[in-house]
């Protein structure tokens, strides 16, 4: 048996958290067999812990310095409680999301924000928001005032028009400006 | 060569001199950084040869010195004017400010609110967070564009567009009465590029039963052929369609259905009239033999009583000497005989049509005791 120690990740647990990193020996252990196999085997495994169960909770730092809005400082199941939905529209609501409505709405979501993020690029100081009024969308957010007024009126018109064309229907920008970062720091975690 | 020698001058020209030149000619700070490479134009190598008489120019090794950025740091804030609901009238027509539905604008409604949760006091130093910068308020609907101001322009804007209620149409009984035939369907409303909605097609027909010209056998066939559509405990027959793609066509269809049926319930088809006491729907005393009974019974009374002497001994008085069956079934006691249990066999027994029975019995037989107790109570 050779000495040499390689450090590896289970690959048939979740991956990712320190805790389960495995010390093998690279002769051993090249990818985890089913856990029958190791049963028959007589070897004993120990169960994944289920650790990162955390989905879009931040890491909170050392020094507690790492900003956070108030968006970003609600976790995921908080939302319809603490924090409300970024897309609002019919199609969610229960008996309305029948012909793939609901599928529909959350890719013209998708679009609408990559694309306000990549026209109004470090921009924005809150989510994009996406409403919908009858065939109307409504895009709404908080933007720095970095840029000129002029600048952002264009930028407006310029994503207006072109979502409108790329969506089919009308749309409209309802953007409000912060002077700064810190106005939207909600917590430092 | 002519343009290297030129270019090492260049490097020892008076540096500060060099730099006005620069500017004067609106030549980029990229310049200096790469001076080395530059080709000058004809006028700067005028004014630099003048220079090189004066003074050397110290070379600058790119990155070396720190650059002056005062230009940079002196740029000015935007002055932003202070927000519009400290501008405000007090008196001011808030229709005007909020005409339409619109996302909430913090400078735009001039009271305090706050949204947000908070849990301790690093969050926000413990305090909910006001309307400013507030994205949460920004995404919940908000009803500003429908105050009452708002509605009471709308009513106003709509008025002339209504017109008044007829005439003769102020209560449920009278538009009933009126327009016995009801038609229910849905537009359907949401937020989409479409105004399509699969659920929009469908088409419901209501209408009583008793406001259609129908006989017994008419009715009875009617029911039968609507099936489930009849509702006995209201009279009502609902018709409702979803099997064409358009509204339009359900309507005509339930159209065409109504009309079908009740012709085809008018016809009286030949093996109708095969139809046996065991396929009514109901109990018909008329065909049952508890009619052939009470007339034989009746007919046998009155032989008896017509072999017997005196009066006084006749069992039943009220029989007519014609005993042929119509005329027996004229007789009071006789109808009423048989309303009683037909009441009971249609109606279900309970203590009023059982007395009932009971006392159209002793009648039509003739027990006295019977009469006598209705008349006591």
């Amino acid at each position: 048996m050779s000495g040499k120690r390689v450090k590896r990740y289970s690959s048939s647990v979740s991956k990712g958290t320190e805790s389960e990193t495995t010390w093998v020996t690279s002769s051993r252990l090249v990818c985890v067999p089913s856990a029958a196999l190791l049963a028959f085997r007589g070897l004993r495994t120990t169960p994944c812990a289920l650790k990162n169960i955390r989905a879009g909770v931040p890491k909170a730092t050392i020094h507690r310095n790492k900003p956070l809005t108030y968006e970003e400082a609600q976790a995921p199941y908080k939302i319809g409680v603490t924090k409300s939905w970024n897309s609002w529209h019919s199609a969610n609501l229960k008996g309305e999301g029948f012909d793939a409505r609901a599928a529909e709405r959350t890719f013209d979501d998708i679009l609408i924000r990559k694309f306000i993020k990549g026209t109004w690029p470090g921009l924005f100081a809150s989510e994009v928001i996406v409403k919908r009024r009858h065939n109307l969308v409504v895009v709404a957010g908080l933007v720095f005032q970095q840029m000129t007024a002029r600048k952002q009126y264009f930028l407006m018109g310029y994503s207006e028009e072109m979502l409108s064309y790329l969506l089919k229907c009308p749309v409209k920008l309802e953007i409000q400006t912060v002077q700064e970062r810190s106005d939207v720091i909600f917590k430092k975690i | 060569m002519e343009g290297m020698s030129s270019v090492r001058k260049l490097c020892f020209a008076h540096f500060r001199l060099l730099r006005l030149s620069f500017d004067q000619t609106a030549q980029s700070r990229t310049f200096c950084r790469e001076a080395a490479l530059y080709q000058r134009s004809r006028h700067q190598r005028n004014i630099t040869e003048i220079s090189e008489e004066e003074e050397f120019r110290t070379y600058e090794i790119p990155g070396l010195k720190i650059k002056d950025d005062t230009r940079y740091k002196q740029r000015k804030r935007r002055q932003i004017p202070p927000p519009r609901y400290r501008q405000m009238p007090i008196d001011q027509d808030w229709t005007n400010v909020w005409p339409a539905a619109s996302t909430f604008k913090w400078s735009v409604v001039p009271f305090p609110v706050r949204q947000g949760y908070v849990e301790t006091a690093t969050e926000n130093d413990g305090v909910i967070p006001p309307k400013y910068a507030n994205a949460e308020l920004m995404k919940i609907p908000n009803f500003l564009h429908l105050s009452p101001a708002h509605v009471k322009k709308h009513c106003a804007a709509l008025k002339e567009f209504c017109t008044e209620w007829p005439a003769g149409l102020e209560t449920d009984e009278a538009c009933q009465k009126h327009f016995p035939v009801e038609v229910q369907s849905s537009d359907y409303v949401f937020s989409g590029p479409s105004i399509r909605d699969p659920r929009a097609r469908t088409v419901t027909v209501k209408l009583h039963l008793s406001d259609l010209e129908l006989d017994y056998h008419a009715r009875d066939k009617f029911i039968r052929l609507v099936g489930d559509c009849y509702n006995p405990d209201s009279d009502e027959v609902v018709f409702t369609s979803e099997r064409c793609p358009l509204k339009r066509q359900n309507d005509d269809y339930i159209r065409y259905l109504l009309t079908a049926i009740y012709f085809e319930s008018w016809k009286k088809e030949a093996w109708e009239d095969e139809k046996a006491e065991e396929d009514m729907e109901k109990y018909f005393w008329e065909i049952s033999k508890s009619k052939d009974t009470v007339i034989k019974l009746l007919q046998t009374t009155k032989e008896i009583d017509k072999a017997s002497a005196s009066a006084g001994d006749q069992k039943l008085q009220y029989l007519p000497d014609d005993t042929s069956e119509e005329s027996l079934l004229a007789l009071k006691e006789v109808q009423e005989y048989r309303d009683a249990i037909s009441e009971c066999m249609n109606d279900g027994e309970d203590d009023n049509s059982i007395s009932k029975y009971g006392q159209a019995v002793r009648k039509l037989l003739g027990i006295r005791g019977g009469v006598n107790t209705e008349a006591a109570s």
